[in-house]
């Protein structure tokens, strides 16, 4: 076999370094998010928002008298609660944190855009699932988890600046909006699969994942849409009850599970 | 001809798959049409096992898909692609791949190995670098690489793997005149041991590394068969005339004989004359020249190229 054979001395090999870590689909993933310095940019708006959201709620009583005194206008502030605080992180984080998870999710999962490195995963991944779930699995970890220490650090410092918010609000809070999450991505993963870019990727993702709070204003379909999980967090404190968000975590569960099949089929699909 | 299951959905349409097949691939009546006749239609394609087999033919001929569906990344509207072994063991090398920039060398061949053949050592991957001539810049990001050097990769990816049929696309189209020959003694060498299906418009590397053809044109196969057999049957027969001077009158003396198909000057005092015969050229050509009054300085037979070959193939025979 010719490859077995010796090389040629001229192209000798590298002689300090003569084993290579074995790369599979996951950790080439986990190089994806790390080398290319793409988890700087998921976790910043998080940890931004959770910096900033119990600063701003603390100290929006003196922000806002240093504004209101210019004239004759007084602007007074009710003192901040830490469900204030709170709502300050995922109010924002869930937000511009979910538009860069998306981000992430279409480059990592439009497989088909590149059609030269297309082949040299098609010819050699057996299933589409194979190729799909570690692409969706490690970006959607990676948000839930940059979502977490968001929230602990909101959690954290709303504690030292506010009082401590009702923990088990927050911990349900939490499980429901990194819910949502998953469920975007998903999405996501479904329309990049199909898209011939990026760029289409993102767009046709944000527009299905802002039309959904237009559905949220039938009041029939309210409590069944998935973006309610959003608000989640910041109603939970405010004293909603947890069942009222247990149809839309529902119909997010099972159109995850759509939205991964869906992706699975649209790689499939496309011809090259 | 696909497997399509909903979470196991294949990212190839699969081939019939005949351990017991006289050929390493074959098509019967394989057809793909896209709009404006394109594609390929009623293709019987026959690869001898062990072969080098070159497909040529001019832009457009239907070469990439005639590759991509017997490869299994498009589907053919009708006929069919029975392989002598599973899709697993035939690699595919794009003309130049397209690798992720941000992994080294070794790290893309050890994913194509990992991928395709995970019971092979690690260490079969510096080997194939080294083999493909990238042994120095193992450790190296993709990122930074010429296009010849991804095109090395590319074929470290595809061998890494041990397969029983290897498709080259373009294999030189971005080396330099060494790399090329190596990339061509690479691939002569490895007949035998495997099946190498080589697709280029380059004739001379084919003329020199394959020993079956086949020549497309129009979506359709117009010659199979040994590569010599080709040059045999197919080549015109022609001469170079060196002139001292003339040259312009020799020119317009030879196109004016019925016997001269062609007369091309690749160079100031040369003229190559293409005939319908030998023997007309043998008994005319002389006089013709002699009687414009041209100084010669020699006349030689032409050396049959591929090139003279598909040309003759290509300009004269109407699709079937």
């Amino acid at each position: 076999m010719t490859t077995t054979s010796r090389p040629p001395s001229a192209l000798g090999v590298h002689r300090e370094a003569t084993t290579v870590r074995p790369l599979g689909l996951w950790r080439l993933e986990w190089l994806r998010l790390t080398r290319t310095r793409r988890w700087i940019g998921l976790a910043v708006p998080f940890l931004f928002f959770a910096c900033t959201g119990p600063l701003l709620a603390r100290y929006a009583d003196e922000l806002l008298s240093a504004v209101g005194t210019a004239g004759n206008i007084t602007v007074q502030a009710t003192a901040p609660t830490p469900a204030d605080a709170m709502d300050g992180y995922t109010g924002n984080a869930l937000q511009l944190g979910l538009l860069a998870a998306l981000v992430l999710a279409a480059a990592a999962l439009t497989v088909n855009a590149r059609p030269t490195l297309a082949v040299f995963y098609r010819t050699r991944v057996p299933s589409a699932a194979r190729l799909v779930l570690p692409r969706w699995t490690v970006v959607t970890g990676a948000a839930v988890a940059a979502h977490s220490a968001g929230t602990a650090l909101a959690v954290y410092e709303t504690g030292i600046l506010i009082g401590l918010p009702d923990i088990p609000a927050v911990l349900t809070g939490w499980a429901l909006s990194s819910l949502y999450l998953v469920f975007a991505l998903a999405v996501t993963a479904a329309v990049a699969t199909c898209a011939r870019g990026t760029l289409s990727a993102v767009a046709v993702a944000l527009a299905v994942v802002l039309a959904l709070p237009v559905l949220a204003a039938i009041p029939a379909l309210e409590p069944w849409v998935p973006s309610a999980l959003a608000g989640a967090p910041a109603a939970l404190l405010q004293g909603a009850d947890t069942g009222d968000y247990l149809r839309a975590a529902l119909v997010a569960v099972l159109a995850t599970g759509a939205a991964l099949l869906l992706a699975v089929r649209g790689v499939a699909r496309r011809e090259l | 001809m696909s497997v399509r299951t909903p979470l196991a959905a294949s990212l190839v349409h699969r081939p019939a798959v005949d351990p017991g097949h006289p050929w390493a691939i074959s098509t019967a009546g394989l057809t793909r049409s896209y709009p404006g006749g394109a594609g390929v239609h009623g293709v019987d394609l026959l690869v001898p096992r062990g072969s080098v087999y070159g497909i040529v033919g001019p832009n457009g001929a239907g070469k990439t898909t005639l590759l991509s569906i017997v490869t299994g990344l498009r589907r053919a509207d009708a006929g069919s692609v029975t392989t002598a072994v599973p899709v697993e063991r035939i690699a595919v090398c794009p003309d130049v791949p397209d690798l992720e920039p941000w992994l080294t060398a070794a790290e893309a061949v050890d994913l194509a190995r990992s991928l395709s053949a995970p019971h092979l050592p690690a260490a079969r991957v510096l080997e194939a670098l080294s083999h493909a001539g990238l042994g120095d810049a193992a450790y190296r990001r993709v990122g930074g690489f010429s296009r010849g050097m991804r095109q090395r990769v590319g074929l470290a990816a595809a061998l890494v793997t041990d397969p029983e049929i290897l498709v080259l696309d373009e294999p030189t189209s971005a080396l330099d005149p060494a790399g090329r020959a190596g990339m061509l003694d690479l691939i002569a060498g490895m007949a035998g041991d495997r099946t190498v299906i080589l697709s280029t418009h380059i004739l001379a590397d084919v003329e020199r590394v394959a020993d079956t053809i086949g020549v497309l044109r129009d979506g359709r196969l117009l010659y199979q068969g040994a590569t010599a057999d080709l040059l045999a049957d197919h080549a015109r027969p022609g001469w170079t005339v060196r002139l001292r001077d003339g040259q312009d009158r020799a020119r317009t003396a030879l196109e004016d004989q019925p016997w001269v198909t062609r007369v091309t000057s690749p160079a100031r005092g040369v003229l190559h004359v293409d005939v319908t015969s030998a023997d007309s050229a043998e008994t005319g050509l002389v006089p013709a020249l002699a009687a414009c009054g041209a100084r010669i300085v020699a006349i030689e037979p032409h050396t049959a190229d591929l090139e003279t070959a598909f040309l003759s193939l290509t300009t004269t025979r109407e699709n079937p």
